[in-house]
């Protein structure tokens, strides 16, 4: 047996561990237009099908396609990360920095060679369909949602690499994603208190800047400034998952967080989103009325609820538990 | 001997623990060394940082006299191999499988040796590493190791699961890398009779500290046991020349004394009228590392139910 090198031992121990989450990759992000002929009047739902993709989705409606490419991202390290396996890699002349670039490049090529495979596949569709859809606006809708399944991805690396439980990675990095959403929530929450008739473009934008919202309908200039938003999302989250990886304490591995900051950062996004429900439920109770007061009280209501939520959670300290603990 | 590997004044805190408080050793080339101490002494940390798993807060590593940082040393890691019963196969690969990949990997590994180490432990390659038992993990783990033909050989409680012959014909393998390969071999190990039968040095760790280390002969030339009659025990007592008491079978005590104190305490014997003792030239190492142990302070209430 020649030497190979301990790069093409991490690609071949990546592929192993990862080849029917990869291979699956293509059919979920297709999984709409799978076996298209089967109904009687196939054809015809078709062209509308196409058309309405073409068009795009609105931006709230969820897309599958999101969830898959976090879960993947997550996978990528997250299946690595279980007890053992990474210190089996690590015990050896294999640097951090390959196994963390190898595994994320798999999926990372995965989930754009297999959205590259859908639009091919659609545009062949589209062309046997008689163009109901311009092939253009198709194509342009599919890359605009790589873009987005991308960021989604991203956060999923950088959350499996750091995270050592895949249930919990994937758990915060949704929460993470999620955060424009939560953000454009309270803006639109408070304007609501503030005036009665809140805009409702800049709910939209915000909530837009988030990986689980899509970008279907965005054109133009916004939609410039929305790709170098994601382009700098996915930049920052993949360093920042590289840089955590490569000081990962292998002490640690046994906890489900090494890093002792992610505890608390988990502990506030709960406290804040439990906060803002309590918020609006005690708003519904007592009918805190409108006008600037009312948003003042409703956002002291929201402070005072997630700081006692957030202590609460940090003495309790449940998710402090190791992950092996029986 | 020269140490081919000396770990000086090693330190690691693992949360809020101190694993490792400045931790010594040195182990010669083509030696056997034994990492020895109580449970949660410091030794599989002291192991995982030799192999570049973990970074030490504190310390220096020297490998044939040049200062070595494992953890981002990858050349390093290449000539060393660990086994640890924690450090699991990935369990849906097929033994095979984990070969090819290792064969990657380390630069010396030797698959001819491999399949003649796995078939002399009637291994099965062509199985997946979750049919595996706990013993024939430990073996197919211990027979990737020295197919690796690693440098420094790092074992953490090896035998772990292993039936006794299994156990020694691991050990013999083991000694014969060290003789002829000339790779040095430090187990971390409880199993302190077969390392007085294999090892040629020791270190005995407690509470993350090297209180001992040496050559293992030189502990046993230093001891011996010897055993009294209970009157015999009276005169020795009351001059404070026993180092253990133990009760034999019958109305017999044996006791750890110092070598060179032998004719003073026959001697004492001998005034006090008593049987002279009888004296047992190879002092059994357990009992040895006992006595280090409590002289660390470190004894269990022998009835269990205090």
């Amino acid at each position: 047996m020649t030497w190979m090198g301990p790069r093409s031992a991490v690609w071949w121990y990546a592929w192993r561990s990862l080849n029917g989450w990869l291979i699956a990759t293509p059919l979920v992000l297709a999984r709409n237009w799978l076996l298209p002929f089967l109904s009687p009047d196939s054809m015809s739902l078709l062209r509308q099908n196409l058309e309405r993709t073409a068009l795009g989705q609105p931006a709230y409606q969820l897309d599958l396609g999101i969830f898959w490419a976090m879960l993947l991202g997550v996978l990528s390290l997250g299946l690595v990360m279980r007890r053992g396996y990474i210190l089996s890699l690590l015990a050896g002349p294999i640097r951090r920095k390959d196994v963390y670039a190898i595994h994320a490049c798999l999926t990372g090529g995965a989930l754009v060679a297999s959205q590259l495979l859908v639009v091919l596949y659609l545009c062949a569709l589209d062309a046997i369909a008689g163009m109901p859809a311009s092939p253009t606006l198709l194509v342009h809708v599919l890359l605009k949602r790589l873009l987005v399944y991308l960021a989604a991805w991203s956060l999923g690396v950088a959350a499996g690499a750091t995270i050592t439980s895949v249930a919990l990675a994937y758990v915060c990095a949704l929460g993470v994603a999620g955060f424009p959403v939560y953000v454009g929530t309270l803006i639109h929450y408070v304007e609501t208190k503030w005036a009665a008739m809140p805009s409702m473009h800049l709910y939209s934008d915000v909530i837009q800047l988030s990986p689980l919202t899509l970008l279907d309908p965005v054109t133009g200039a916004s939609l410039a400034a929305y790709a170098l938003w994601f382009a700098a999302w996915i930049a920052c989250w993949l360093v920042l998952g590289a840089r955590l990886f490569e000081r990962l304490p292998l002490e640690l591995v046994e906890e489900t967080f090494p890093f002792g900051a992610y505890r608390r950062l988990l502990a506030l996004g709960i406290s804040l989103l439990a906060g803002f429900i309590l918020t609006t439920w005690i708003d519904h109770a007592v009918n805190l009325g409108q006008g600037k007061a009312a948003a003042i009280e409703a956002v002291c209501v929201w402070l005072v609820g997630s700081g006692a939520i957030f202590a609460a959670l940090d003495r309790a300290g449940v998710y402090r538990k190791r992950r092996w603990d029986t | 001997m020269e140490a081919i590997l000396s770990v000086r004044e090693l330190s690691k805190r693992i949360g809020k623990n101190t694993a490792l408080s400045a931790a010594t050793l040195s182990a010669g080339e083509g030696s056997v060394h034994a990492v020895l101490g109580a449970n949660g002494s410091g030794k599989t940390t002291l192991l995982r940082v030799l192999a570049g798993l973990y970074r030490p807060d504190e310390g220096e590593i020297v490998w044939k006299g040049s200062h070595i940082h494992p953890w981002d040393q990858p050349e390093w890691r290449a000539e060393v191999a660990l086994v640890d019963p924690v450090i699991s196969l990935p369990t849906r690969f097929h033994l095979s499988d984990w070969v090819r990949y290792t064969a990657r990997v380390y630069p010396r590994f030797d698959a001819h040796r491999f399949r003649g180490l796995v078939r002399s432990l009637e291994l099965p390659t062509d199985e997946r590493i979750r049919r595996f038992s706990l013993g024939m993990r430990m073996q197919a783990k211990l027979a990737l190791a020295l197919a690796m033909r690693p440098r420094l050989l790092l074992l953490d409680e090896p035998t772990t699961g292993l039936d006794p012959v299994v156990q020694r014909q691991i050990w013999q393998w083991l000694l014969g890398e060290a003789a002829d390969a000339g790779t040095t071999v430090l187990v971390a190990t409880h199993d302190l009779g077969d390392m007085e039968r294999l090892a040629d040095s020791a270190t005995v760790m407690f509470n993350g500290r090297s209180i001992w280390s040496g050559q293992l002969e030189d502990a046993k030339e230093r001891f011996v046991k010897i055993s009294v009659r209970p009157e015999g025990k009276r005169a020795l007592d009351a001059g404070g020349c026993a180092l253990t008491w133990e009760r034999d079978s019958g109305d017999r005590w044996s006791a750890m004394v110092e070598r060179n104190a032998l004719p003073h305490l026959m001697a004492r014997l001998r005034d006090a009228g008593a049987e002279p003792a009888v004296v047992q030239e190879r002092l059994p190492l357990e009992e040895w590392f006992r006595w280090l142990m409590r002289k660390e302070g470190y004894a269990r209430d022998m009835d269990g139910t205090a």
